[in-house]
């Protein structure tokens, strides 16, 4: 068994709940407080992470949120089956959202949720099909 | 009998005799500081904020604040009272605040100096510095010492947005020593500043120099022990030699929402009671709110009124407290204290220390790392309950001080909760002392011991083994370290009078590898052993 060998944390994310949105994001910045991770490494997970968690909600009905906690480096995977991505250039504009007035009034779906998750992340990968799902994977390096 | 713990100053005692072990103050901890261990509360003060909620909670009165009882003022040739603001609440029937300030000359103090002249002048300093703009954004109050040493353990983050100054209530301190040096033309030294606090965080901060202010306070007073005193006297009777100076601004600060109100920001939060404290600084560290200009945090619900060491009900102390701000001092509102000495005087001389000791597993990356790891592969085998049998707060916790090596995991109901049944798993040095063991080489005497086993074949040892195991064998050879070490083993037993040559014993030492000796036969050995488990 290697001490070092990465942790798997994985989180249900709850759709069509509001209130108990950004819990994965919270844990897992308390986690990376608790080793000492560089804190502007911590800012940017919790800002991508939690951006990332509101777009299932919002948009999916939910997902599973999956992080690696690895010595060098943090992989946070966000899985939906949710509508799908049909433009991902178009959705990354800032601005652009095609969430409803409902979301809108609870201070949500403002189009920065994409834009974010890039701006904060070492690297950001999306794979989205119309209907089927979207996975979103973002690299941080500690 | 109260106990104090390791370090010089612990802010509150537990009562040994009183507490009868329950998992009432566990679970309220904000920090998790305290554990119920051999059936009574243990306090970490490393981990304390000493926000008194444990105080509060206690059905049996078992915590104890530390504070220094009124005899400490003859130590002095003169001595000043500085009451806290929420002292002036504590009185329901007593309507004239003079005669409440002179009530303190009675009981041995020479004259009084309230709190809240100090609350004046930090507020008109602090809403002229946020009136120019050049503080962190928000600026977090600093009055409050619990959420003071909250943000240093778990917001390191919003340290820089701490207000930078001097608190209240030492301003107030050194104009109080400055005047009675005037008055008396004592040395500075002859004079006693005795705070008076409603809370053991101000106790502590004060002790233990949280807020490196460069100010001394000679003593610190309860409210509660205070008031009891000067209710005797019946105010009737007591003569007015000096009046009430504190103007609207410092006594409101008493309760929550005051310092708001003096900063006059419309863009300002005022918050209290720990959780909400907790949860508004998780979302003021991911910086969700960049409006916010102020934010005033308060440990106890109600403000300062509703601190620990009160005797007033904090919602009466509160009415009380609002009602001495309309009739009373509103009138004398223009005599109030201003800032009037070089900023200087107000800026505290150092930067904040944070404790790192609370929130990282460890100082080394890699080793917090490997804790980590090793935390979550105890907390997956707890049954996530949160049932406090262990004497731990939460499953979280417990599975932490179980991966530092502090418990055994026996401890948790789901396997059996053994330490309460008084054996099973026990420390090495326990073990020693219960079996009057011969020590050839001792590692760590505070290792748990969670597994037993009995057999000279080493393939058959390695495989059936869990760590933290104690072993019983006849084997001599140095091979028995290498055994040991592999398997993570706490102690190895040699039995049958068996005895280490000197390449063992040196192995040992390398290798960190408790041996012992037991004269008795191995069978024998393990029936001495199911006695004690």
């Amino acid at each position: 068994m290697n001490p070092l060998e990465c942790m798997k944390f994985s989180y249900i994310v709850d759709g069509d709940n509001f209130d108990g949105a950004g819990a994965a994001s919270e844990e897992t910045k308390a986690k990376l407080k608790r080793l000492g991770v560089n804190k502007d490494v911590i800012r940017k997970v919790a800002i991508s992470m939690y951006e990332a968690e509101i777009n299932m909600v919002i948009h999916a009905n939910g997902g599973r949120a999956d992080v690696l906690l690895c010595p060098d480096k943090i992989t946070v995977t966000m899985t939906d089956t949710g509508k799908g991505i049909p433009n991902i250039e178009q959705a990354m504009q800032e601005g652009y959202s095609t969430a409803s007035d409902k979301v809108r009034s609870l201070g949500f779906g403002a189009g920065m949720g994409l834009p974010n998750m890039k701006k904060y992340s070492d690297k950001l990968t999306i794979r989205s099909e119309v209907g089927v799902g979207t996975t979103v994977i973002m690299e941080y390096l500690i | 009998m109260k106990e104090a713990g390791n370090n010089s100053y612990q802010s509150i005692l537990v009562d040994k005799e009183a507490c009868i072990g329950c998992i009432n103050c566990i679970k309220r901890c904000p920090t998790k500081a305290i554990r119920v261990m051999d059936g009574k509360a243990q306090i970490d003060s490393s981990k304390c904020i000493n926000c008194g909620d444990c105080v509060l909670v206690c059905q049996k009165r078992a915590m104890h604040p530390n504070f220094d009882g009124i005899d400490i003022i003859n130590n002095f040739k003169y001595k000043v009272a500085l009451p806290a603001s929420s002292f002036f609440g504590q009185f329901r029937n007593a309507d004239d605040v003079d005669k409440i300030l002179n009530s303190l000359l009675y009981i041995g103090f020479d004259d009084v100096f309230e709190a809240a002249r100090g609350d004046d002048i930090l507020s008109g300093i602090v809403k002229k510095a946020l009136a120019e703009g050049k503080l962190a954004k928000p600026l977090i109050s600093a009055a409050c010492p619990a959420c003071v040493e909250l943000i240093l353990m778990c917001f390191h983050n919003l340290k820089n947005n701490l207000v930078p100054f001097v608190p209240a209530s030492h301003i107030a301190a050194k104009l109080a020593r400055e005047e009675a040096v005037r008055k008396t033309g004592l040395a500075p030294e002859d004079i006693g500043v005795f705070f008076i606090s409603p809370c053991p965080a101000h106790a502590s901060a004060i002790k233990t120099d949280l807020y490196k202010s460069g100010c001394k306070i000679d003593g610190v007073l309860s409210v509660r022990e205070v008031s009891l005193k000067v209710m005797n006297l019946k105010f009737d009777g007591v003569e007015v030699k000096t009046r009430f100076k504190a103007g609207t601004t410092g006594i409101r600060c008493a309760v929550t929402g005051g310092e708001v109100k003096n900063v006059g920001s419309s863009r300002a939060l005022a918050v209290d009671g720990m959780e909400n404290v907790i949860s508004v600084l998780k979302e003021l560290e991911d910086g969700k709110h960049p409006e916010l200009e102020y934010v005033e945090l308060n440990a106890c619900p109600s403000g300062c009124v509703g601190g620990a060491m009160n005797l007033e009900n904090a919602f009466f102390a509160k009415s009380t407290i609002m009602k001495l701000r309309r009739e009373v001092v509103k009138e004398r509102e223009n005599t109030t204290d201003k800032a009037d000495k070089p900023l200087d005087f107000y800026i505290r001389p150092e930067p904040w220390q944070v404790n790192n000791a609370y929130y990282q597993l460890d100082e080394d990356f890699t080793q917090a790392f490997i804790k980590m790891r090793k935390l979550e592969e105890v907390r997956q085998q707890l049954p996530g309950l949160d049932c406090g049998i262990c004497g731990a707060p939460s499953c979280k916790a417990f599975a932490e001080d179980v991966a530092k090596g502090r418990v055994s995991i026996t401890r948790c109901i789901k396997f059996g909760n053994i330490d309460k049944k008084g054996g099973g798993a026990m420390t090495v040095s326990e073990m020693i002392e219960k079996l009057g063991l011969e020590v050839f080489n001792l590692s760590d005497g505070g290792a748990v011991i969670e597994d037993y086993c009995a057999s000279d074949l080493f393939s058959y040892v390695i495989s059936k083994v869990k760590e933290k195991c104690c072993w019983l064998t006849i084997m001599s050879n140095v091979n028995i370290t290498a055994v040991a070490k592999l398997s993570e083993m706490s102690a190895v037993v040699l039995c049958d009078g068996v005895r280490p040559d000197e390449n063992l014993i040196n192995k040992a030492r390398q290798q960190e590898i408790t041996i012992l000796g037991s004269k008795l036969p191995i069978f024998e050995t393990c029936v001495a052993l199911s006695k004690i488990i």
